[in-house]
């Protein structure tokens, strides 16, 4: 029951929005389903992290440490993109009640989506919430309906559905070996690890690619990733806030689930493939950072590299995968603010260059403060959490001793890090022109602040819970 | 090996799949694209049907109606209704690259295809070393035409082809599990619901749906 109550509240609350009423009552149910679906998540973490399993549907719906970590991740962000939407979207529809409430009906929606990819233990029904991700965030990105906006909206759909769809096949691919090895176990992620290292090579290693490259494109990976930094900045910020915070991520999460498969084939250096794959997106993404002049593109960019960086993590063997779950988090949770920030900024001047943009600091001290701090947490600064992972997923790729690709991803997140603090320091100190409308909404401010404690929390101390749960995630990859 | 009559049969609608892939691929005018894609479409189910037959397997002719009445009846309806204009036109569709030179490619894409497939397939039955290699080429030719595409309706029409490749390989290789198809089948009906309204959106703000022509989002000197 307690896993059921994590999806159905933003799903009521969509149907909510549905209601012609007055586009206030949208906005209460959103928030109060994300605050739900959040307790409900805690709830269900305890459990999970005191060693049960939770199964509301045995062998359909379910919870494990992996996808529970994730559900917490997406819970998390779900309550602070609802607040920052209440002013936010407000003030961007321009009084028009319709295109608020069909905001909130389509931003509901897209969480329950993102809820149901972890939740579901069916490699196939997983695969049909991953698309789901897809068609209902296209109109979320297509929101605004300038031509960048549904060129976004376009390129989004295509390519990540093309993807998925590339990627099926292989998961069918692996149900094929599942049944000709185990023909008795079901179709589920258990039964993949239950088999793992006795299915035949050949299909394994042909599922492989069309794995990584099927996913690897909605996860935004070099070379496939071009659709990205389009969909990740045209969007509007709460929206983007979830698209770079944990949408990637979840999809992420469905090639971490294969990873006893993969990991497992004698002779095939899958793990290798994964450093070779992460830091080449590392690398790329790097250096398109120094030179993009838009700064929702540069931080659709910094996802591009931190995907990277996570997927070398996961290469790197299991204390890496354990840095890299937590890394999982910590962008999370930085990138959220960080979209949040550039968000005011947007409220504040109208534009999304770099240019338009000098002495934010002086001009809204709040603002400016807010979009250094976000900075400063997404390029890994102590003591924000994001440093933490990094440095462990450094540290572990030594212990395991790749020490040409710890050396390389070293220099990539410094080349990344001045490109990140370069154009937010062009941002904020100066004089510029004011800002177009000086004021922000109350409910903007209160989701900055409440995205920062967390980050700062997590820099300094992994609660027990935390910490439990990365244990299990990490046992579920091996 | 002894081959049967309807594993004859399925390597004849095998051919007959990948050639409309490649006719595709040649295909200048949206509306005859789209009736290529609904020909494929048949013809997938029709390899479904005689597996449905050899393996007296419910779920998989639960697969060819579902073929038949999703993507041979309602997605074409659905795309006319919200798109009558643009398949009127006759208006050729702007291609990337030449049609020589894609059919060549696409040749290739299938060597390649078998390549990967030939140590699967060694010591399976008849369908699946017909309908793994055919799904497969025809996927990769797929992606292929969706990248030399440069207008809205033949990219969406070359992706609903590279579903159709995934079908292929999948009821050869996956069987019948009743479920999945059915999600599968109502989600592809989903996919062009949602592509339609995007690109009658895109139709009516900007006055196109050449998204060769939208080019707004570029990093400078990339």
């Amino acid at each position: 029951m307690l896993v059921l109550a994590i999806p159905v509240p933003p799903l009521l609350a969509a149907l909510a929005s549905l209601l012609p009423a007055r586009p206030w009552l949208a906005r209460v149910a959103t928030l109060a389903a994300a605050v739900l679906s959040l307790a409900a998540a805690l709830l269900a973490a305890q459990d999970v992290g005191g060693g049960l399993r939770l199964a509301a549907v045995p062998g359909y719906i379910g919870l494990d440490g992996l996808s529970t970590l994730l559900v917490l991740l997406q819970a998390v962000l779900a309550v602070t993109a609802a607040l920052y939407s209440w002013g936010y979207i407000h003030r961007e529809a321009q009084g028009d009640a319709q295109r608020e409430r069909r905001y909130y009906l389509d931003m509901n929606l897209f969480v329950v989506s993102l809820f149901l990819v972890p939740l579901l233990l069916q490699p196939a029904l997983t695969w049909v919430a991953v698309e789901l991700t897809t068609l209902l965030s296209v109109f979320l990105v297509a929101f605004q309906r300038t031509a960048e906006a549904l060129e976004a909206a376009w390129k989004y759909a295509i390519l990540t559905i093309m993807g998925a769809t590339v990627a099926v096949l292989g998961i069918l691919l692996l149900l094929f070996a599942l049944h000709s090895t185990a023909p008795l176990l079901p179709d589920t992620w258990a039964s993949f690890s239950l088999a793992a290292g006795r299915m035949p090579p050949a299909v394994v290693r042909l599922a492989f690619v069309l794995i990584l490259v099927g996913l690897g494109t909605k996860i935004g990976l070099f070379p496939m990733h071009t659709w990205l930094p389009d969909a990740h900045s045209q969007a509007p910020s709460p929206v983007c806030a979830l698209l770079s915070g944990v949408e990637v991520s979840t999809v992420l999460y469905v090639l971490l689930r294969l990873m006893p498969v993969f990991g497992a084939m004698p002779g095939f250096p899958a793990r290798d493939w994964l450093v070779v794959f992460g830091l080449v997106s590392v690398a790329a993404a790097s250096f398109l950072l120094l030179q993009v002049k838009d700064f929702k593109r540069m931080l659709a960019y910094s996802t591009v590299e931190h995907m990277g960086i996570i997927l070398t993590a996961v290469g790197f063997g299991s204390a890496g995968t354990y840095a890299g779950l937590y890394q999982i988090v910590t962008h999370g949770l930085a990138k959220s603010l960080a979209f949040y920030a550039a968000g005011t900024v947007v409220l504040l001047y109208r534009t999304t260059a770099v240019d338009d943009v000098r002495g934010l600091l002086r001009r809204s001290p709040f603002s400016g403060a807010l979009l250094l701090l976000a900075a400063l947490a997404v390029a890994g600064v102590p003591p924000f959490a994001v440093f933490l992972s990094e440095f462990s997923i450094l540290r572990s790729g030594l212990i395991s001793g790749n020490t040409a690709a710890v050396a390389l991803l070293a220099l990539f997140i410094a080349i990344a890090f001045i490109g990140v603090l370069r154009q937010v320091g062009h941002m904020l100190f100066g004089d510029g022109p004011a800002p177009a409308s000086p004021r922000l909404p109350r409910s903007v401010g209160a989701a900055l602040v409440l995205s920062l404690l967390p980050l700062l929390v997590l820099g300094v101390y992994t609660p027990p819970l935390l910490h439990n749960l990365l244990n299990l995630a990490t046992a579920a990859t091996r | 090996m002894q081959i049967s009559l309807v594993q004859g049969l399925n390597a004849l609608v095998a051919a007959l799949f990948l050639l409309t892939a490649y006719l595709f691929l040649a295909s200048r005018q949206v509306a005859g694209s789209l009736r290529l894609f609904v020909r494929q479409a048949l013809l997938l189910s029709a390899s479904a049907l005689l597996q449905a037959y050899t393996m007296h397997s419910w779920d998989l002719l639960l697969v060819a109606a579902l073929t038949i009445v999703g993507k041979a009846v309602a997605i074409p309806y659905l795309l006319r209704r919200a798109l009558g204009g643009s398949f009127q036109s006759r208006r050729e569709v702007d291609l990337a690259v030449p049609v020589p030179t894609s059919l060549l490619l696409a040749i290739g894409i299938t060597l390649l295809s078998y390549f990967l497939a030939e140590p699967i397939i060694r010591s399976q039955s008849a369908f699946v070393a017909v309908g793994l290699p055919v799904g497969l080429a025809t996927l990769l030719v797929s992606v292929y035409a969706l990248a030399a595409r440069r207008e809205a309706l033949p990219q969406f029409l070359s992706l609903l082809m590279l579903d159709n490749g995934a079908f292929f390989a999948g009821i050869a290789i996956a069987g019948g599990s009743a479920v999945w198809e059915l999600v599968a089948a109502l989600e592809v009906i989903l996919v062009t619901v949602i592509v339609a309204l995007l690109t009658r959106q895109i139709a009516t703000h900007i006055g196109t749906t050449s998204v060769g022509r939208l080019s707004e989002l570029r990093e400078e000197g990339i």
